[in-house]
């Protein structure tokens, strides 16, 4: 099966988010040809960056289309896909990625997978998606029906990175000036109260809960995160008492993250929570209940004082790695 | 300020769910407890706040038949002005972007200053049909909001909303779409006396005909070919020596058996 792939690039800096080239790798797989398409002022200045990992790069450079611009964004682009018919469009599950691919599959009334963590062909070619729902407690096999391109946004962490190979040829395209100026427009970006959290591609996550005590009993999440070079979750015990900002809360009125490391500090572990969590790879939980239902659910576990047990942890993993 | 908010029934987030072993469409089993997506309730909350300010009318509409009136009962019971079900055998098989049509249409009759929706449902978690329905309506939309700072008079309205790293705040010019996060808002629970009026209320039900719509306007782009069991993890190793050597112990699973400390 043949046919362009595309991958919607998120920008990170002066390159892409991990997602993108995992989505990339994965169009690869699938023996389409692998296109990343850029969309911002300076995606021309941005493609070398991408080039080895794709067998081309759209670079649609427009002022109008950086950052929010989702309703900008999906515009061009089903414009671009009208003209150039592509297999399939990827993006990462994220929050951008999941905002562009609604209003673009509306726009293009194509089938949509949203948080894929499977994308396979059958062998007639069709795509087939599989994701999980109800919390993660059933896993859904989805094909397409209709006309268009199929649109899929992929969770990150679930495939690798590929390797760089020849460069693909960059492209710039000319975007559609009538959709430049299109609202929202963004009047301030700041941090989270309490740090930055940025939960959705982390390789480690260190999740605390209300056996933490407190938002000073985050030290040693903070700590453990630091020597794994991970984020810091909290359970919505933690949130709702203050402690952390939600925009941390892992679970089902939070977040959903896929890690490849997770561990849980003095969390219960609740139906609620495990949703946001049960995908990640390995989970760790450290708690002084010895009945905690969340030992059921992880691989390893650890019964004691976490105050005692995870500096010491920090300070051992440190040492593993070298750091 | 006229608000049209997007509500839908789900079954309880904490309800049984069993998938059966033919694995196919219809392996999915899920026990018979129903509610009001949480992040729905959050945007009707954050709606009659608007409305206590700015004065105007909640609007709540749900699409589908079966339990979906029930999310309508709870809007009423929380205050909402009045409510609408779109019901039609066609919506029944409808994926996100049929459901998003058949609600664009609605909108598109009223039509409101601002329609506010949960960032996404409880239990499919797609998010599909809040951005899907601004499209629709050639709407800029924005998600995830944690607050609204609204001026009907100059039509725009400020939002912020969190994301990945930290919080953005953006400005659209209204009508708007904007989905709720947790934090917009909190939840009422609603009174006895208006949970018993909104048992009685008539609920107004408009099929795809009624919203100047075909089957074909809804029909799935997508089609479930099967349901399996999520993947079950080894059973927990418990690491039982004591300080500090189960410290030691811990990290040399992560590093040589689970290999993620690479």
């Amino acid at each position: 099966m043949t046919g362009a792939i595309w991958v919607v690039v998120e920008r990170a800096g002066n390159g892409a988010r991990r997602v993108s080239l995992e989505a990339l790798g994965r169009a690869a797989a699938l023996g389409g040809e692998p296109t990343a398409v850029l969309l911002g002022a300076d995606a021309a200045a941005a493609a070398p960056a991408l080039a080895p990992y794709a067998k081309r790069v759209l670079a649609v450079e427009h002022p109008a289309l950086a950052d929010a611009a989702t309703t900008a964004q999906a515009r061009v682009l089903a414009e671009l896909a009208r003209a150039r018919a592509p297999r399939a469009i990827l993006a990462g599950a994220t929050a951008w990625g999941r905002d562009l691919l609604a209003r673009l599959a509306a726009r293009l009334s194509a089938g949509y997978v949203p948080d894929a963590v499977e994308l396979s062909a059958g062998a007639d070619g069709a795509l087939e998606a599989v994701r999980p729902v109800l919390g993660g407690r059933a896993y859904a096999r989805l094909a397409f029906r209709g006309d268009g391109p199929r649109l899929v946004a992929l969770r990150p962490n679930a495939g690798p990175v590929p390797a760089p190979g020849a460069p693909g040829a960059i492209e710039r395209v000319a975007a559609d000036a009538g959709a430049a100026a299109l609202p929202p427009r963004v009047v301030e970006r700041r941090p989270a109260p309490g740090g930055p959290v940025d939960l959705s591609e982390a390789d480690a996550i260190v999740a605390a809960g209300r056996g933490v005590r407190g938002p000073e009993g985050f030290a040693v999440a903070e700590q453990l995160a630091a020597a794994l070079g991970g984020a810091v979750g909290a359970s919505r015990a933690a949130v709702d008492a203050g402690w952390r900002d939600h925009a941390a809360q892992v679970g089902k009125s939070g977040r959903t993250v896929s890690p490849r490391l997770y561990v849980a500090l003095g969390i219960s572990g609740a139906v609620h929570h495990r949703m946001g969590m049960d995908t990640a790879r390995t989970v760790v939980v450290i708690n002084q209940d010895p009945n905690a239902p969340f030992f059921r659910h992880a691989d390893y576990g650890l019964v004691g004082d976490l105050f005692q047990l995870v500096p010491a942890l920090a300070e051992e993993i440190r040492r593993r790695r070298g750091r | 300020m006229k608000i049209v908010v997007l509500v839908k029934q789900i079954p309880d987030p904490e309800a049984r769910v069993a998938v059966g072993a033919d694995g196919g469409p219809a392996a999915l089993q899920v026990e018979d407890r129903w509610c009001t997506s949480f992040f729905d309730e959050v945007a009707l909350e954050a709606a009659l706040g608007l409305r206590q300010r700015h004065g105007g009318e909640v609007v709540a509409v749900t699409a589908g038949g079966g339990k979906a009136v029930d999310a309508l009962r709870r809007a009423l019971a929380f205050g909402a002005d009045r409510v609408a079900q779109l019901d039609d055998p066609a919506l029944a098989g409808a994926d996100g972007l049929g459901v998003a049509a058949a609600l664009a249409a609605f909108v598109r009759r009223e039509p409101p200053d601002l329609v506010l929706a949960g960032r996404q449902a409880l239990d499919d978690e797609a998010g599909v049909v809040g951005p899907a329905v601004a499209e629709r309506l050639d709407w800029p939309h924005a998600a995830d909001a944690v607050a609204l700072e609204a001026d009907p008079a100059a039509r725009r309205i400020r939002v912020e909303r969190t994301v990945d790293g930290g919080r953005e705040v953006l400005e659209l010019p209204l009508p708007a779409l904007i989905t709720a996060q947790k934090g917009l808002a909190t939840p009422r629970v609603p009174q006895v006396t208006g949970v018993m009026k909104a048992m009685r209320a008539k609920i107004d039900r408009l099929d795809l005909a009624a919203l100047g719509l075909s089957p074909a306007d809804v029909a799935p782009r997508t089609a479930v070919l099967g349901y399996r069991p999520p993947p079950s993890r080894k059973p927990v190793r418990m690491i039982e020596a004591d300080f500090p050597e189960n410290v030691r112990t811990l990290a040399a699973l992560l590093c040589d058996e689970a290999k993620v400390l690479g």
